[in-house]
């Protein structure tokens, strides 16, 4: 059990790494798209559709990450005066919707990836790409994420800090 | 349905969601699948909201937002921050007040170089408050500078909220950046006379102290090293979209470059330093992406149920001028800023206000600004605006928070100054933009 749980947070972490690696290869990228421009020379005329799955996938690959170190955005100006008892409650509700939400994302996900792998259709965009490859990591990162919130239902830890003064990451 | 229920429900339900603490990005996927059930096709209709939540984020304008908050934390990372910082205190004579001018100096600076008004502000607390309390600054001038600082970020160029803004309204990015430049100066000056008068009422809030005295070449030694560098770094961003040679996605990959470059010339540039902004990097940005994949089915909602052009219907048949109405989007933002985060702010509102401006015949790019400063004001706003708790984590025990909230207060005045400006000359946040390519 140990083991299984070790290679699941493994791969939780496995994706934030795969979110990284993305950023640094839409910068690289975009930075020889530009160079290779100025210089006379042809550049890829996949930069645009790189970048722009990049995004979606470097959404993807975070996600379970920040459910798993709380990085989301709560309004906890409410919650945070409420009692103990009350508190317990909402975070209940909270993780029950949430578990929901993304379980049905992981299923209709599912459905789209199969409808697009058996149909074969295309994405027309800079280059023209298979549109299963748009909807690939989501059914995976949208169960983890719902299997993240049931470890929050079930386990002694919590989304919630109760502090306002604790700065999070924001722009 | 008629539109203000359906107005009510969209919007009044991931307002009661977030009130009980459901993470914002879910608030808006859970009203999502309500929404397809009430005013579309019920479960049929759930595949499309899966279908349409990539459409925003694979969209090329939205890249430089995860390379503006990478630059912004390779910046504050690598120490060249600080570098920046104690340069610009070597040019600082001894002036009253002179630690509260340079939180707005190193603050605006900071500005062009993240576009993290959060990180901006952590940043400076956590700079500037242990020295100024050291020097016997009074609470009020501590944090004030702090707080109205800290939100410069968000209007001047690269500001990631702009980019963000651009995207969701479908504005030009590059013409939005810019744009905030002159506001974003004329906003640091204004700060700097709210510190001056301050310190002329207040004289005893802000003791004067002996500095040691920098010779002439040491000053121009440090503009030479620590400033010259970073300003080629901000041409690099905001130079390069302004005279049309990058595009803002472009720039902020070379405003990455830049600031990998120098920090390599200096030294600083550490595994560890980039892994902490790598990490930063996927927190701020993934969060900010996760809640925006639910954003285009949001308006389509809004526009479905007839929300929004029920609510676009009665604005405009108002008895009003187009001046009132303006006043009131502008203190809505406020009021959802009591209580709400940027972002999630934004998405309620982008799909009702921008079409509203539009038929009142607002530039839109002018208009985006006036909505920048609003979001940066009611960041500062009591009972519940984020920075003003942010700055209680940083201040020290027993602040409390009609304290924070009456040390921003001028710099709010400040800002709502700007916006009488703005809306008596739109020049100032136009002018830029019209000179682009």
């Amino acid at each position: 059990m140990q083991l299984i749980a070790k290679t699941y947070g493994a791969a939780i972490s496995a994706l934030a790494a795969i979110a990284g690696v993305i950023v640094a290869a839409i910068f690289i990228v975009i930075v020889v798209d530009v160079l290779m421009r100025t210089a006379g020379l042809q550049p890829p005329s996949w930069t645009i559709t790189y970048v722009e799955y990049g995004l979606l996938y470097f959404t993807m690959c975070s996600a379970p990450y920040l459910v798993r170190h709380k990085g989301h955005v709560v309004i906890e100006s409410l919650v945070s005066v409420m009692p103990r008892g009350v508190q317990r409650f909402f975070e209940v509700v909270t993780y029950i919707a949430c578990i929901g939400g993304t379980l049905i994302f992981t299923y209709q996900s599912i459905l789209l990836l199969s409808e697009t792998w058996i149909s074969g259709r295309i994405d027309v965009r800079g280059v023209d790409i298979q549109m299963w490859i748009l909807y690939f990591p989501m059914p995976l990162c949208f169960l983890i994420i719902a299997i993240e919130f049931a470890r929050y239902l079930v386990g002694p830890d919590t989304i919630y800090s109760y502090d306002l003064t604790d700065a999070k990451d924001s722009i | 349905m008629e539109w203000y229920w359906a107005g009510a429900l969209l919007i009044g339900s991931i307002i009661s969601m977030m009130a009980i603490g459901i993470p914002v990005a879910f608030a808006f996927l859970l009203t999502n699948i309500m929404g397809i059930f009430v005013f579309s096709t019920g479960v049929s209709g759930l595949i499309q909201i899966v279908d349409n939540s990539t459409s925003l984020l694979t969209t090329f304008t939205l890249a430089p937002i995860p390379m503006f908050i990478l630059m912004g934390s390779l910046f504050f990372h690598t120490g060249l921050a600080i570098r920046v910082f104690d340069a610009l205190d070597k040019l600082m004579g001894r002036i009253r007040g002179r630690l509260c001018y340079l939180t707005v100096l190193g603050g605006s600076l900071f500005s062009t170089l993240t576009g993290s008004t959060m990180a901006n502000t952590a940043m400076l607390g956590s700079l500037m408050v242990p020295e100024m309390q050291r020097r016997g600054y009074s609470p009020h001038m501590s944090m004030g500078p702090i707080l109205g600082t800290g939100g410069l970020a968000m209007i001047i160029p690269p500001s990631s909220l702009g980019v963000l803004l651009a995207s969701i309204a479908n504005i030009d990015v590059g013409r939005l950046l810019i744009a905030g430049l002159l506001p974003g100066v004329l906003l640091a000056i204004l700060y700097g006379i709210a510190i001056f008068v301050q310190t002329r009422i207040f004289p005893d809030s802000t003791p004067a102290y002996d500095v040691e005295p920098s010779t002439m070449t040491e000053k121009f030694l440090a503009v030479v090293i620590n400033i010259l560098p970073m300003g080629i770094v901000v041409f690099m961003v905001v130079g390069f979209i302004v005279l049309g040679i990058a595009t803002p996605t472009e720039a902020a990959a070379f405003g990455v470059l830049g600031v990998v470059i120098l920090a390599i010339a200096f030294r600083c540039l550490t595994w560890s330093s980039i892994k902490t902004s790598m990490t930063g990097t996927i927190k701020t940005a993934g969060m900010v992406f996760f809640i925006l994949m639910n954003s285009t089915v949001f308006s389509q909602l809004l526009a479905l149920s007839g929300a929004s052009a029920g609510m676009l219907d009665f604005a405009t048949g108002l008895e009003v001028a187009p001046f009132t109405l303006l006043a009131m989007m502008f203190l809505i933002l406020l009021a959802l800023g009591m209580f709400m985060d940027q972002v999630s702010m934004m998405l309620i509102t982008v799909p009702i206000f921008f079409p509203l401006a539009q038929t009142l015949g607002y530039d839109l790019i002018w208009f985006a600004i006036i909505v920048l400063i609003a979001l940066e004001m009611s960041l500062t706003t009591p009972p519940f605006g984020l920075l003003l708790f942010i700055m209680i984590g940083v201040a020290p025990k027993g602040t409390t928070l009609p304290q924070v909230a009456l040390a921003a207060a001028p710099f709010l005045l400040c800002d709502a100054i700007l916006v009488g400006i703005l809306v008596g000359a739109p020049i100032i946040a136009l002018y830029l933009p019209g000179l682009m390519s």
